[in-house]
């Protein structure tokens, strides 16, 4: 029914050979030098978690928003993802990071050294997490005049931005509803292309950015654009805990991990290499993961019964129930994948009335339980434990 | 003596004089026993990350703030890459640096440093005051009036501990790891959300003080006055004391216990108060080992308990708190409560003992109108010391212009960017003409200790971006007989005016007027969550206070100017002709005093420039012309908009305001 299988989920030979690609990086810190809350370490806010790691998993689902309210872990759970994140093969040298199992898709300098080459070196690399921070200005975010090189030598150099850095990675928006809307045009330009195009002060580039949006914030705070939001695969709800064990469990871990945090981090050594294993296994298997027809159908029945426009929903759901169905190692998604990604794959996508009050997730959750009468568990997010 | 102290200020207003000048002692300051310990525990634990005090103006609130920092113990040498050349920084000498509530982005966050740039064609940082403020205290006065654009960067470096520049042409990671103390008055409105969110400790002190203690505050303020010095000496002992206290409940903080149990309790006040969020758990937490560290124990005990949850919990209450039952039946899970009943019954003695550690908190400080956010927003601004918004430089700086706008201000980053690329000729050409030239110009050419040579060509200008758009105020009238109608209409008008909104950042807030006040229902907001989660059915019948529903109108669209948003304009939905003036007694009820006042009142909305529309909800057929009148009488556009279809206002409130963005 849909491309659902990007010929870019097939994995290299040279990567598939080397299976034993060692998973412990040492990366224990960010690249700012602070030490990482262990993903496995969160508590609750399973929706989030999967969301995550289903976009880890696929990055073609279009990323993940997740709202709700302060102090849950947002921005926690995004920070803790960038330590999940198998490996990459790279273009050695190349600032934009270009995959060199995709010649479509490589910069000027990659493509004109793979035609005079015939070859190009690669490397391993990790994947960017780059951060989008609120004050930033258009010129960093696209990238501009080089302007030492231009004092220093007189040459008109291409400084690349977030974007060049943020390619084949992702991109982070922290209050995201805050967002300028100036920044707002420029992303939305280059997440619907997957090519950044400069032209300014004298320069002309274009280069590939292909990246997955995460975006966090408080909806008190603001609205945010529709077509931002619908450039979002997964929306997810996050609110306060009320179960007063999972929160006194917060209140410790948090605490032992402020104290000693290469400590707490060598505590959740052994969960967090089990995590990073089963994600990428989950890669690997993505493209095997057959969809069949009766599921496609139930999803477009879905959609349509809830009136979404557009086939980003139908799209997203079953993107999304194929990486699930990875992780959960199956080659084949099926009913549950489906009813455990459909709410957050269209909550942001169903019209809105202005003074509807009901929650969208619950009209979904109706309209699911009418397609599919014999339901196992609403939301079955047993996935993550 | 004095005159030499006047002689060395002036040669030396840099941090030379700061080692001589000397602040009021924080041992000196009489009262205010909470906003004391709330600092202290900040110092046992920065990772409190701050505290945010309300109180009256005048109460010496920023006194003790400022005299804060004095009392941390010294910090490490090792200031991480934020370093910053200490002959170049003023502040540095001091342990706190104060933010300027009119700081521009630049300041804030960092830019270019336009004269080494310059002087040595590299790219040098200049850092912002985030992260100068790096291992130190960062101290705003008036927080609330802090626009929300610098709360959010300041919440954000909070949160991470960094800085993320990334502005012109700059990338850079800094550390700012600060401790934040913010001092506000709680009568002109509150701090921003996301702040109170991110700070451990919020302190509202609005407690009189006795007559004695009056008495000693201002005869040690004339002390201090006469003599700065012997004055700061009397209190050396006290401060010694202070700050040895401080290093030694650092030094034990790491070994205080605290027991499951007592984590239990914390977390269980913090759901029956209605706590958003977990991170105020932990900053409880926090604030109890603190707490113990400070009284010399080690390990927490209900007293350290009692002084968290009024500290850290309380301020955040958004319930009341009830007995236990009523929150039983708010659960929104009926299966989770039944879950959290079971797991009651197994530990008997604890809610009994939460209930008096909530009861002791609350007894030691409750405001009044904890639950009443409106009313804090309510009065008058003062403004006076206020910097006031200038609208030209303010907003944010999004990109350069070649195109000199009045008032604009030069775009370093896209200057040298336009210069760049003709500097190797015009290196070239200067020595050229220096050639040629001969005698006195010659050496002003060598002399010149700019290397980059910029033309009045390559000039560009910021361009900045103001995110205020329009503060719409719905007032409605909710004294007669269909104010429920005119609420769902208004409410239906604001939601979908919020929907469009996030174009043109707009606002809504909406109020309502009966009897003989007028109540703020919505605070300014963007949220169209907020806007839905409105009560439909209010208290409505008796007297109508339509001057009392202006006034809080220009009270609202004041205090938002100073928040940044500089335009607004007034909905007023009513169906009858006001019968309550804003005096008290009979006279200020008759119908030539009312008119009086709502023709000055009409005055003022034009002089403020709030734009007013009058919806009339009556139905013609007993419609008097009064609607029409008003609207004359305020210089106001009139709607006859007799059904309660929020499609309607909408679309007239759109047709109006579509015509003021094009004006302006």
């Amino acid at each position: 029914m849909y491309a659902l299988r990007p010929p870019f989920l097939k994995m290299p030979k040279e990567l598939k050979s080397k299976s034993a690609i060692s998973n412990e990086r040492v990366t224990s810190r960010s690249s700012s030098g602070r030490a990482v809350y262990p993903f496995t370490a969160i508590v609750g806010q399973r929706e989030m978690k999967l969301a995550l790691i289903l976009s880890a998993i696929d990055p073609n689902i279009g990323g993940v928003i997740i709202m709700g309210h302060r102090g849950t872990g947002k921005s926690t759970g995004v920070r803790a993802l960038a330590d999940l994140l198998p490996p990459i093969k790279k273009v050695k040298g190349c600032v934009y990071a270009c995959d060199p199992y995709r010649p479509n898709e490589l910069c000027k300098d990659c493509a004109d050294r793979l035609s005079a080459d015939r070859s190009l070196p690669t490397v391993r690399g990790v994947v960017p997490v780059v951060d989008l921070p609120l004050g930033a200005t258009e010129d960093r975010v696209c990238g501009t005049l080089d302007i030492e090189r231009a004092l220093v030598d007189g040459v008109k150099a291409f400084e690349p931005g977030l974007l060049a850095r943020a390619n084949r990675g992702f991109l982070y928006i922290d209050e995201v509803n805050l967002l300028d809307d100036h920044l707002v045009d420029v992303l939305l330009d280059a997440a619907a292309s997957g090519r950044n195009v400069v032209e300014r002060e004298g320069i002309s580039v274009t280069h590939p950015a292909r990246f997955v949006l995460i975006g966090s914030g408080n909806p008190e705070e603001g609205e945010l654009r529709p077509q931002l939001l619908d450039r979002f695969g997964l929306y997810t709800q996050i609110t306060t805990i009320t179960d007063l064990e999972e929160r006194v469990e917060i209140v410790e871990r948090r605490e032992r991990f402020d104290d000693a945090p290469l400590a707490f981090r060598a505590a959740n050594a052994n969960e967090q290499g089990k995590l990073r294993r089963r994600i990428m296994r989950a890669k690997k298997l993505l493209a095997r993961v057959e969809i069949d027809r009766e599921l496609l159908m139930l999803i477009a029945r879905l959609c349509v019964s809830l009136k979404v426009d557009g086939h980003r929903g139908e799209m997203t759901i079953a993107r999304a129930a194929r990486a699930l169905a990875a992780f959960e190692g199956r080659a084949s998604a099926n009913a549950y994948d489906v009813e455990s990604v459909a709410v957050m794959s269209l909550r942001h996508r169903l019209r809105r009335d202005p003074l509807e009050t009901v929650d969208s997730g619950l009209r979904i959750e109706q309209v699911l339980s009418q397609l599919i009468p014999m339901r196992s568990t609403p939301a079955a997010l047993r996935a993550v434990r | 003596m004095i005159k030499t102290t006047i002689e060395s200020s002036f040669i030396d207003p840099g941090h030379g004089s700061a080692s001589r000048r000397v602040g009021y002692p924080f041992a000196a300051v009489v009262g205010h026993r909470t906003v004391k310990q709330a600092l202290l525990l900040l110092a046992i634990d920065p990772r409190l990350k701050g505290a945010l005090i309300a109180s009256e103006s005048g109460s010496g609130k920023s006194i003790l703030a400022r005299a804060f920092g004095s009392l941390l113990p010294p910090r490490g040498v090792d200031c991480g890459r934020s370093r910053v050349d200490p002959s170049r920084d003023r502040e540095l000498a001091s342990d706190t640096i104060e933010l300027p509530l009119n700081i521009t982005e630049d300041r804030l966050l960092g830019g270019l440093d336009l004269e080494r740039t310059i002087a040595t064609g590299r790219r040098e940082i200049a850092a912002g005051l985030l992260a100068q403020a790096n291992g130190r205290v960062l101290y705003v006065n008036d927080i609330n009036l802090l626009d929300s654009n610098t709360a959010t960067h300041v919440a954000h470096a909070l949160d991470s501990g960094q800085v993320h520049l990334e502005r012109e042409g700059l990338s850079a990671i800094h550390d700012a790891d600060f401790m934040f103390v913010g001092t506000f008055n709680s009568a002109e409105g509150d701090a921003s959300s996301l702040l109170r969110d991110r700070v451990g400790l919020i302190v509202d002190s609005r407690t009189e003080c006795s007559a004695d203690e009056n008495a000693e505050i201002i005869a040690r303020a004339f002390q201090f006055d006469k003599d700065p010095f012997n004055f700061a000496d009397d209190f050396a002992f006290e401060t010694a004391r202070l700050k040895s206290d401080i290093e030694a409940a650092r030094a034990r903080l790491p070994g205080v216990r605290v027991s499951k149990n007592q984590v239990r309790q914390i977390s269980q006040i913090g759901m029956r108060l209605g706590v958003e969020g977990n991170r105020a758990d932990v900053f409880a937490l926090k604030a109890a080992r603190a707490s113990a560290a400070l009284a010399g124990r080690d390990a927490v005990t209900e007293d350290d308990l009692v002084a968290a949850i009024q500290l850290v919990l309380v301020p955040r209450a958004t319930t009341l708190p009830s007995p236990s039952e009523e929150t039983k039946e708010q659960a929104p899970d009926l299966e989770e409560a039944n879950h959290r009943e079971a797991g009651d019954g197994d530990r008997d003695s604890i809610p009994g003992a939460i209930e008096d550690l909530i009861i002791q908190a609350i007894d030691a400080q409750l405001p009044k109108d904890l639950l009443s956010p409106a009313q804090r927003i309510a009065r008058p601004a003062r403004t006076g010391k206020r910097i006031k918004a200038s609208t030209s430089i303010r907003g944010r700086y999004v990109r350069s212009a070649i195109n000199r706008t009045r008032d604009a201000r030069v775009a370093i980053d896209a200057t040298l960017r336009a210069a760049a690329p003709f500097q190797l000729f015009r290196r070239a050409q200067g020595d050229l003409n220096r050639k040629w030239s001969s005698g006195a110009e010659a050496i002003k050419d060598a002399m010149a200790p700019a290397r980059v040579k910029i033309d009045a060509g390559d000039l560009r200008f910021k361009e900045f971006k103001k995110r205020s758009g329009i503060l719409f105020i719905f007032a409605v009238d909710v004294s007669g007989s269909m104010a429920l109608n005119r609420i769902a209409q208004a409410k239906g008008a604001l939601t979908r005016l919020l929907q469009q909104a996030y174009l043109h950042r707009d606002k809504v807030a909406l109020i309502t007027f009966r009897g003989e006040k007028s109540d703020v229902l919505l605070a300014p907001t963007r949220s169209v969550e907020l806007a839905k989660q409105l009560v439909d059915g209010l208290p409505a019948g008796g007297g109508t206070p339509l001057s009392a529903g202006i006034v809080k109108t220009i009270e609202l669209a004041r205090l938002a100017r100073l928040r940044g948003t500089s335009r607004a304009m007034l909905v007023l939905f009513t169906d009858g002709r006001a019968n309550v003036g804003l005096g008290e007694g009979r006279a200020s009820r008759t119908a030539s005093t009312i008119l009086d006042e709502l023709r000055r009142l009409g005055a003022l909305l034009g002089s403020e420039e709030i734009s007013t529309v009058v919806v009339d909800t009556k139905s013609r057929f007993v419609s008097s012309g009064d609607g029409e009148a008003l609207a004359r009488i305020l210089g106001a556009r009139y709607f006859y908009l007799p059904r309660a279809d929020a499609g309607a206002v909408y679309d007239a409130i759109a047709s109006i305001t579509r015509v003021r963005r094009e004006q302006s």
